[in-house]
């Protein structure tokens, strides 16, 4: 049985103990730790880079070739040799220069046409200047001879290149109608396509 | 005269005199949270490392006798060539490389390029590039006119030994004749932050 003064001797001790508690309670409470930041500069950083670089140049070779007018008869343009007979009896000559200005050494083709059947074209090669339409300097090489096929047009190619700068002294004779026969040229790489790393 | 004590009472008056104590002891307690005088007991802990910002640098340096500052004239189609570079690394770690192989000017879109590496220098026997250890093909043949094709190199440590093949297109037309163009090679690293280097 308890008795009315005892719980009233109790209460003030209660309300002290719940505030002794509390006041620990309070005091002991743990505080949050800040966290380091995670955005970590929200995902904009400077670039830091660092390079390096190599160039160099290229160019590709050209080919092309010259026509000079020498001597005798005819007409040269850059590209062609252009001889005209006007007599049926008279043999005409004319005598030109073909160069490789070409940047590499070329294999050299000449292509030659006639205007009709009856005329014979013959073209000789000189060793050396022809000094006349009659005259090599050097030796002669018969290269083409339209009575061989009796073709009206054809090609010659030579055997050995020619350098770069190259001249082959021409000269073409014709005769028996009157008509013309044109000399043009096409030049080639005189190599094979090959490695190019020591330049 | 006998006194009579009534139980309760007196349990509660033990009862009472816990509570006091227990009172006591907590508001001593929480006096001592709270606030006073104290002798101190320190303890000290410290660390420390060293930091350093990373560094990034790279050369391209000619190789093996094959330069790019060497240039290539009278070009004539399916003709090729070889440059040589040793990529190194000189920054301060491992970095990842790419960069753009281009060939620019009227003959660059005539021009293909690979990329191959060899884990030691190229060599020249005989004039015939060779790779004596592991050769890695980075480009097969590729087109290189415009802009250009961008090459991985991947991660280099120290250096990488590059090769790079460029051919010209064995069907350039002749309009190309006597034209020019230029080969070029970069590599590059970008190095950004915003990496855990907790654990160094």
């Amino acid at each position: 049985m308890t008795t009315r003064r005892g719980r009233a001797r109790r209460r003030p001790l209660a309300a002290l103990l719940l505030t002794a508690a509390t006041t620990l309670l309070l005091s002991s409470t743990v505080q949050p730790i800040p966290s380091p930041p995670d955005n970590h500069g929200a995902g904009v950083w400077a670039a830091w880079t660092a390079t390096a670089s190599q160039s160099g140049t290229v160019t590709m070779a050209s080919l092309g070739d010259l026509f000079a007018f020498v001597t005798g008869s005819g007409v040269t343009t850059p590209t062609s040799f252009t001889v005209t007979s006007t007599s049926t009896t008279a043999t005409t000559r004319g005598a030109a220069t073909l160069t490789n200005t070409s940047t590499i050494p070329a294999r050299t083709t000449l292509e030659w046409t006639r205007s009709t059947a009856a005329l014979a074209v013959v073209v000789d090669e000189c060793s050396a200047q022809w000094t006349s339409a009659t005259t090599c300097s050097g030796t002669t090489t018969r290269i083409i001879d339209s009575r061989t096929n009796n073709a009206m047009s054809g090609t010659y190619t030579w055997n050995t290149s020619t350098p770069v700068n190259g001249v082959k002294h021409l000269r073409v004779s014709m005769a028996g109608a009157r008509g013309n026969a044109v000399l043009t040229a096409t030049n080639t790489p005189a190599r094979a396509a090959t490695d190019r790393t020591a330049a | 005269m006998t006194q009579v004590i009534d139980p309760v009472v007196r349990a509660g008056g033990g009862l009472s005199k816990r509570v006091v104590v227990l009172a006591v002891t907590a508001v001593a307690g929480a006096a001592l949270a709270c606030g006073g005088a104290y002798a101190a007991w320190t303890v000290n802990a410290s660390g420390n490392s060293a930091v350093s910002a990373t560094t990034a640098s790279v050369t391209m340096v000619d190789a093996n006798g094959g330069a790019f500052a060497t240039a290539v004239a009278d070009l004539v189609p399916g003709d090729y060539f070889y440059r040589y570079v040793n990529l190194t690394n000189t920054a301060s770690s491992a970095n990842t490389y790419a960069g753009p192989l281009a060939a620019t000017g009227d003959l660059g879109p005539q021009i293909l390029g690979t990329v191959e590496t060899c884990s030691v220098p190229w060599t020249s026997p005989g004039g015939v590039s060779t790779c004596t250890g592991t050769k890695t093909t980075l480009l097969a043949s590729t087109a290189l006119g415009g802009a250009g094709t961008t090459v991985n190199y991947g991660s280099i440590t120290t250096v990488q030994h590059v090769r790079y093949g460029f051919t010209f297109n064995t069907n350039a037309p002749q309009t190309l004749m006597g034209k020019a163009g230029t080969i070029s090679a970069q590599i590059a690293t970008t190095l950004v932050g915003g990496r855990d280097r907790t654990t160094g």
